[in-house]
């Protein structure tokens, strides 16, 4: 008798532990899936002519829309996406676009290609997180500055991002920077796009790296370190 | 004995199977949230004008509870043009029934055309559910528009202020002010700005009687040719 009431409690005990356990794996799944909303793609086109260099982002949108943000204006696409690569077409003939992005298998883009209209370009390409936070807000960032190509402009070209508000300043002498003089609108967290009159930058933060170009009259175009 | 034991042990593994498994039969049963786009544009006329707000009004059911609201423009075919992607939680996170009520300013450089319109609302389980419908971005530029709108209120006085300009002529304000409870409407056609192309409004209408609660406001400006230009606000009264 005693034997059965012992067996018996612990079956209970072993169902009241057991029922729902594939929801509580599931509840305590500890990786989120991949949903490419939640990235955007931050990258550099370069002709062949390596003149210049420039900066563009890719937003994914909803029902597979996306936009093209660069220094000129919006445009907006389709985008597919497999286990291996992202595909962006802008398919009006007047404004054609191709982008392509190859996946590993931790979602980095270890390739990628640009075709506008028939003209095709050196790319390259950074799939990163989107997030509420300004993730440019109170850092320094510090490397060499180039015109129109190769040519070095200013070395030790600082871009220093205010603390609380969508600011910033560049010069080469850090005690005279003021970050509070280009004010930004910051996108998907980790980029930026500042218009004022006739000058246009844009620049994006991955790796602990800001790359940044400015079209102002001339092209200008560089990558700058976390400091 | 042995019988009664077997009984009450039966019974007390099917009630501890069923409570440890109410809560998330609870999660799972509930529904997927319902989007109902009620206005794109003042009066639902799905148009949205450069250099103005486009007014978006949906009703939204989530038994789940509202987490956030998406909602995404783009252009209907590809191409250069305006796109919008904004993610709405405060005013919204963790209602079973809200009033989605919002306008976006739509840029004065927006490329007109046709645009589509998709909210996306996720409910606290992480149920989804989509709402598409389409509209156009046009240019007039003989439409009547207030800039500079001021809106202060009190728990006794609404004070709106704002400069009218209609190249048309100015023909009347229109006031709207609704809450479940309390509704008024004032028609503004003051002799001294009748017929005019500009005029700087100031109006106040008096709050006292008007019960404590959430308000609509809604402000449009008619000029002689009929054409008009409504403008939307939402205050709470204490």
């Amino acid at each position: 008798m005693k034997s059965i009431r012992v067996l018996f409690i612990m079956l209970t005990s072993i169902l009241m532990s057991t029922g729902c356990k594939k929801d509580h794996h599931e509840d305590n799944t500890p990786e989120k899936p991949f949903v490419i909303t939640g990235y955007f793609v931050g990258g550099t086109l370069t002709p062949a002519s390596k003149n210049y260099t420039s900066v563009f982002f890719i937003n994914f949108l909803e029902n597979n829309k996306a936009v093209f943000i660069s220094s000129g204006n919006n445009l907006t696409g389709d985008y597919t996406l497999t286990d291996d690569e992202i595909v962006f077409e802008v398919k009006d003939p007047n404004n054609y676009r191709l982008a392509k992005f190859s996946l590993d298998k931790d979602k980095k883009i270890t390739s990628a290609y640009y075709k506008a209209l028939t003209t095709e370009y050196g790319a390259t390409g950074d799939l990163i997180p989107v997030t509420e936070n300004n993730q440019l807000a109170g850092k320094i960032f510090k490397g060499e500055e180039f015109k129109m190509g190769p040519a070095s402009n200013r070395q030790g070209l600082i871009y220093n991002f205010n603390k609380t508000s969508t600011t910033y300043g560049l010069g080469t002498d850090a005690a005279t920077i003021d970050n509070t003089t280009n004010n930004y609108t910051l996108i998907n967290g980790s980029a930026f796009k500042y218009v004022n009159g006739s000058t246009t930058e844009l620049g994006f933060l991955s790796n602990k790296r800001l790359t940044v170009f400015r079209y102002s009259g001339l092209y200008y175009f560089g990558k700058y370190e976390q400091q | 004995m042995k019988i009664h034991s077997i009984k009450f042990i039966g019974v007390l593994i099917i009630f501890s199977t069923i409570f440890s498994c109410k809560k998330e039969a609870e999660l799972r049963g509930t529904e997927l949230p319902e989007i109902n786009i009620r206005e794109i544009g003042a009066n639902n006329n799905k148009t949205a004008y450069t250099g103005q707000d486009l007014h978006i009004d949906a009703q939204i059911k989530a038994s789940g509870k509202i987490k956030s609201i998406k909602i995404q423009i783009t252009l209907a075919e590809s191409g250069f043009g305006w796109s919008y992607l904004s993610t709405y939680t405060k005013g919204y996170e963790g209602l079973k029934n809200g009033d989605f009520y919002e306008n976006i300013n739509v840029p004065s450089d927006a490329k007109t055309g046709d645009y589509n319109l998709l909210i996306v609302v996720t409910d606290e389980q992480g149920k989804r559910s989509e709402a598409k419908a389409g509209f156009s971005i046009v240019k007039d530029l003989s439409l009547p528009v207030i800039n500079k709108i001021v809106v202060n209120t009190s728990s006794t006085n609404l004070n709106i202020s704002g400069e009218l300009n209609a190249p048309n002529k100015i023909e009347r304000v229109e006031v709207e002010l609704q809450s479940s409870a309390w509704t008024r409407e004032f028609i503004y056609n003051d002799v001294e700005m009748k017929g005019l192309v500009s005029f700087f409004l100031n109006k106040n209408i008096d709050l006292s009687s008007a019960p404590a609660g959430h308000y609509h406001l809604n402000i449009t400006l008619v000029d002689k040719a009929e054409k008009q230009m409504s403008y939307h606000y939402h205050f709470d009264k204490n």
